[in-house]
């Protein structure tokens, strides 16, 4: 097995059979990590780079199994059930694994087979009231799982990085892309523009797309819904747009009285002529990722009535296709 | 073969109204949308009439030979049968005076109708026949009489029939008493060394039900060609000419034979002509012009269809229908397929549209008329029977696609309309299935896939070359060419079935037409539950469920992997060999008293060799088989075994003995009301159970792509497809391997104790037989895909591969070309079939309720993970609502 092989990442899911991310049906791989924070997010479970536990209280027994195995005494137990502390989740897999280039590689190597992994809450757990987010892989690893669904994929598809934001685990990332990109497979990532241009350089000649999400084009609201102004994302989009070989399709979550007004809707549209970027995708808000932010003890930032009428969506798609 | 509402393939509840998956918007022409409202209200109703009349003059003719005696009493019977003609048909004839008519036929088992209190009803429980009906539950909606009411008795637990009939009911079956297939097979199976070990199979419900009896034809193609080229006329004729050739002469049985036939098609022809009587008096009480105009084609078409053969396509089609009811009505049969009847009948209509004689939407009308007709088609047996096995599904399976006798590709326009009017006029029957080649143009397979998208549960999507392989395999020995394995078709739900080309000549052109040229499959050993096999090796030979010694002690203790495969190995022997002997002497006992008429008339070669299907008549005669449901089950209990006890010695066998006998400290499904893994609750002591619990769900599960558990799947299929062809049938042919669930999944989990691989008690087994147990299959589609084709399927007559679809995931122009690969995909790897509920609204509801059984349902998103039972009862119903009208 080559270096690359052997370099490895944290996901937290692969997903086959998948027809909404890219041409053709694809297989998706979501990597851990985020360094956006946005309040509509449908993978919560993909913002915190490592594994975490999500715990459903529905199905707990109350045996104290967890509490036991639990190596930072961060899990309580009370007469309500048991409650966990999770600012000491990450170091259960930093600790054990100190080293961030090597940690990762030596997790893969000591599970048996890949997505075993599990912390050790959810280990101790015999209900499955516990679960862990996220495992460590190589791309080695997932280049099986890759090989094996290309004879699926019929004649169009591929392979779509997501997450989280999958370039912020960089080296993996165009370990992965590379690898694939040799054996003519199509990839493909979904990124939200917000990274250091560095992590866009390498992995640029391995991709055939790159789904670049446009929040919002105002730096402030930008801001206030998920964590950051936009500065660098549209640097880095003018700047992929420049270079990039293969094609780029923008994306906009469609966030009711957030970002479907005309003056924002005509700044995408002013940003696509700009760069040239002629297709773009809109994606209505939804709500299925909210009982993950329960399992992972977050609150669900969106209200759950709010949801675009298809009448708007399909007029603002009208809009932004010119 | 799935459950819920809109999918009829799969479990095959009937619905109460048709769901449509609302992208797709078709309706019926009026004339069909009228008629199938009557069926919906119609009841499924049992008459007297046909036994009536039949065992009248089977006891007239005491002393006569047997199969004189039998076409006698099939003449009278079809001479007497009451003709019905429904206003608005275009077709016409049933199987009974009923919409929904059918008939008990005690000379094959009197014992099972009779009311609970009767003395033979109660014989045949205590000799552990009936074991299997009282694990199987009527659906209560649709058509079927489960309760008793006013003027009408409630038999079976599905059909009505009337007070007054039940009388002569009894009394028939009295005389039956004795006389009857069952009767006088039983007398002679008890012969069988190792009988005690059959009534312990059937007893502890390890076996189904006995096939030689209950369903001795089906799951087979029918061939329409005779009639269709010469007519009833020109078939006695034939016969007639037969008669004195064979008369006199050594081998004295054929004169017999066609004199016998000849008989039954006099029968025929007298219940064609009572239609045309029917018809005509309809027409003389008729005020409506166009209804009386009608009333009166059909007239004209009875009196020249009961003579001669068909002139155009509407003749043709009434010819095809009115033979296939008249074998429906010689036998109790499940699963008698039209075959490819797009193929069989193209050469009418397109001789007749292209004369201008008929245009697309008398073609539609005429199709969707069909679709009902064969929808009324009920079949009369025990609860266990079109219960258990058959979920009230008569399987009539009409397969599209394939290759022609040349090799290119078969489809045709005249599919292209089946496949609309199996969308405009959505019905149970018949169910279509794609004969998949990879010659087969674009254009219909995308049409095969808009139809599979409006969430019918049809058409299936069978890999045309893995069944020729079969075919070849399996009946080269008995001449099979590969240029007669292209015409193959489904006979039933999904067994392969071999076909023979025949040279229909139309206005001096010849074509060759696809029919089925063997007599039932399915017939053998019928569904032998692996996991109470395994249950029973765990124990010793023990069914703990009733405490009752099923077969030997092994006398070895399991003290290595090897012994547990050896032991299961052992009983499974056992089983097939004993339950192969009983079945022989049931399926001679019919053959004897009750043998083929109509059917064998019809099968290509019995008239030309005057020998009737059960005297080896047809042109193929291998098909006998052993059937097996829970495969995935058995095996995941061998993986969590073979990884627990042998080799992370983290348990022992008795840890996992005790677990089982305390259902991992559960209560039983029974003692709170559902078979439903997510329903089952803790008892006291579930505590104690946790961990092991933990364990075995935790091995590793078919469906994932998991080399340790698929390793054992494969060693298994290969173990059992060669161990099949060890037992000769009664036709002394090798037997084979045929791996459906039907619906035997459901009551024969309900008897089966916990198993190893962390089912509790009771629940439901894995459904087909290469699906994934419900809420196992983490890894997606294309893991299961590379699981179900770990061996190689053309060994076994089937495997069976059901999927659940939200209809997100294959939206719009662009969803339905991604739909497409993804079947191609997995039959290019070498799976014999898979078919797909599209997940409608009310199945989400269901689905709600019973999330364990839609663990792998892909909800998809973009850029979205999560399976639907994660998401959380709030957001199931905000998905449940979208899904009714919008994109999720």
């Amino acid at each position: 097995m080559d270096r690359e092989e052997l370099t490895s990442g944290i996901i937290f899911d692969i997903q086959g059979f998948s027809v909404h991310d890219g041409p053709g049906c694809r297989t998706l791989i979501f990597l851990k990590g985020c360094t956006l924070r946005c309040h509509w997010c449908s993978n919560p479970e993909g913002i915190h780079p490592w594994p975490e536990p999500m715990f459903n209280p529905d199905l707990c027994l109350g045996d104290g199994n967890c509490v036991a195995a639990c190596p930072y005494d961060a899990i309580e137990s009370d007469k309500t059930g048991i409650h966990l502390h999770r600012e000491s989740c990450d170091s259960c897999f930093t600790k054990s694994y100190p080293d961030r280039e090597n940690g990762i590689h030596q997790a893969v190597n000591d599970q048996r087979t890949p997505a075993t992994y599990s912390l050790p809450c959810a280990s101790a757990c015999l209900s499955g009231a516990i679960k862990t987010a996220g495992y460590p892989v190589s791309v080695g690893e997932i280049y099986q799982v890759i090989s094996r669904d290309r004879n699926y994929w019929g004649s169009c598809g591929g392979i779509t990085l997501t997450g989280g934001e999958p370039l912020l685990q960089a080296d993996f990332a165009t370990a992965l892309l590379k690898k694939c990109y040799e054996a003519y497979i199509h990839t493909a990532i979904e990124t939200c523009g917000h990274l250091p241009w560095s992590h866009y350089e390498n992995a640029l000649p391995w991709l055939d797309l790159i789904l670049f999400d446009i929040k919002h084009m105002d730096p402030g609201k930008h801001l206030a819904m998920t964590g950051v102004t936009n500065h660098l994302i549209l640097e880095n989009a003018r700047k992929l747009a420049g270079i990039f070989k293969g094609k780029i399709i923008f994306r906009i979550p469609l966030i009711p009285s957030y970002n479907d007004d005309d003056e924002n809707l005509a700044a995408v549209r002013a940003l696509m002529e700009e760069t040239g970027v002629g297709q773009v995708e809109v994606l209505p808000l939804h709500h299925l990722g909210r009982e993950k932010y329960r399992l992972l003890g977050r609150k669900y930032p969106m209200d759950p009535a709010l949801i675009p009428p298809p009448a708007d969506v399909k007029t603002i798609r009208a809009k932004l296709s010119g | 073969m799935e459950e819920a509402s809109s999918v009829y393939n799969v479990y095959g509840k009937q619905p109460d109204s048709v769901v449509r998956e609302p992208e797709i918007k078709k309706s019926a022409t009026p004339r069909a949308e009228a008629l199938r409202e009557l069926y919906f209200t119609a009841k499924s109703s049992a008459s007297m009439e046909f036994p009536y009349w039949y065992t009248r003059r089977w006891e007239e003719l005491d002393g006569e030979i047997p199969i004189i005696r039998r076409a006698e009493a099939l003449k009278e019977a079809f001479s007497h049968l009451s003709p019905v003609i429904y206003p608005g048909e275009l077709l016409v004839m049933g199987k009974a005076a009923y919409l929904r008519g059918s008939y008990p036929m005690p000379w094959l088992s009197e014992a099972y109708f009779m009311a609970s209190e009767d003395k033979m009803y109660k014989e045949a429980v205590e000799s552990g026949k009936l074991s299997a009906d009282g694990y199987t539950t009527w659906g209560q909606g649709g058509g079927n009489v489960t309760r008793s009411e006013g003027n009408v008795v409630s038999i079976a637990g599905k059909f009505g029939v009337r007070k007054e009939e039940v009388p002569a009911m009894l009394q028939i079956a009295r005389y039956w008493k004795d006389k009857s297939v069952d009767d006088i097979g039983h007398k002679y199976e008890m012969m069988v060394p190792g009988y005690p070990v059959k009534e312990a199979l059937m007893r502890s419900v390890i076996c189904m039900f006995d096939s030689g009896y209950t369903l001795p034809q089906g799951r087979e193609v029918m061939n329409y060609y005779y009639p269709l080229q010469y007519g009833l006329g020109g078939m006695m004729t034939y016969c007639e000419e037969m008669m004195s050739e064979s008369a006199g002469i050594p081998e004295m049985d054929r004169l017999y034979y066609y004199k016998a036939t000849h008989l039954t098609l006099q029968g025929l022809q007298r219940w064609f002509l009572n239609y045309e009587k029917e018809a005509r008096f309809m027409a003389s009480l008729e005020t409506d012009a166009q209804q009386k105009k009608e009333y009166l084609g059909i007239a004209d078409r009875m009196a020249w269809l009961a003579e001669k053969p068909p002139r155009d396509f509407y003749d043709a089609l009434q010819m095809v229908w009115s033979c296939h009811v008249a074998v429906l009505n010689e036998d109790a049969i499940s699963g008698l397929s039209p075959g490819r009847l797009g193929q069989v009948l193209y050469p009418f209509w397109k001789r007749d549209t292209e004369k201008g004689l008929l245009n697309r939407e008398q073609s539609m009308e005429l199709l969707e008329c069909m679709r009902i007709k064969f929808t009324e088609i009920d079949c009369f047996a025990s609860m266990g029977v079109v219960g258990g096995v058959l979920s009230g599904n008569t399987f009539n399976n009409l397969c599209l696609g394939g290759l022609k006798k040349d090799g290119s590709h078969a489809a045709n326009e005249l599919e292209m309309l089946i496949l609309e009017s199996g969308m405009s006029c959505a019905t149970p029957q018949p169910t279509l299935s794609v004969l998949y080649d990879e010659k087969l143009p674009e254009e219909f397979l995308m049409k095969a896939v808009e139809c599979t998208k409006i969430g019918t549960g049809y058409p299936a999507w069978i890999n045309n070359q893995v069944a020729m392989a079969f075919l070849m395999d399996n009946y080269g020995h008995e001449g099979m060419t590969l240029e007669e394995a292209r015409a193959w078709s489904i006979g039933g739900c999904l067994e392969t079935s071999p076909g023979s080309w025949m040279p229909l000549e139309l206005d001096g052109e010849v074509y060759w037409i696809p029919g089925g040229s063997a007599p039932a499959t399915s017939v053998g050993v019928h569904f032998i539950s692996l996991p109470k096999i395994l249950e029973t090796v765990l124990f010793d030979g023990m069914d703990m469920r009733t405490g009752q010694r099923v077969f030997e002690p092994l006398g070895q203790k399991l003290e290595t992997w090897e012994n547990l495969w050896e032991g299961l190995k052992r009983y499974f022997s056992k089983a097939v060999e004993v339950l192969t002997y009983c079945n022989n002497i049931q399926h001679d006992a019919w053959r004897k008293i009750s043998p083929s008429l109509v059917n064998s008339m019809l099968k290509p070669d019995c008239l030309a060799q005057g020998k009737d299907i059960g005297q080896k008549g047809c042109r193929y005669n291998t098909t006998f088989n052993i059937e097996i449901c829970g495969a995935a089950n058995m095996v995941n209990s061998l993986a969590a075994l073979k990884r627990n006890v042998f080799d992370n010695k983290e348990y022992t066998l008795d840890d996992y003995r005790d677990a089982i006998l305390a259902n991992f400290g559960y209560k039983t499904a029974g003692e709170i009301g559902s078979f439903s893994l997510i329903d089952q609750q803790p008892a006291e002591k579930h505590l104690e159970y946790s961990r092991i619990l933990k364990s075995s769900r935790e091995a590793p599960k078919f469906g994932n792509d998991d080399h340790y558990v698929d390793s054992i799947f494969r060693e298994w299929e290969e173990w059992f497809c060669d161990m099949c062809h060890n037992y000769t049938s009664l036709y002394n042919e090798p037997m084979y391997a045929c791996q459906i669930s039907v619906s035997t999944h459901a009551p024969m989990g309900a008897v089966t104790l916990a198993g190893a691989d962390g089912r509790l008690a009771g629940t439901t087994f894995a459904d087909g037989s290469v699906s994934a147990y419900p809420g196992t299959d983490k890894n997606g589609p294309y893991a299961l895909f590379n699981s179900a084709t770990c061996w190689d399927h053309s060994k076994s007559q089937n495997s069976q591969l059901n999927m659940k679809i939200h209809p997100s995931a294959i939206k719009g122009r662009d969803g339905s070309r991604k739909f497409l690969e993804l079947i191609r995909a997995y039959l290019r790897k070498g799976g014999f079939h898979v078919q797909f509920n599209i997940v409608d609204s009310r199945m989400l509801k269901k689905a709600q309720a019973e999330p364990d059984q839609y663990r792998g349902l892909m909800v998809r998103v973009a850029g979205f993970t999560q399976y639907w039972v994660e998401l959380g009862k709030a957001i199931q119903d905000e998905v449940i609502a979208r899904t009714e009208y919008e994109e999720v």
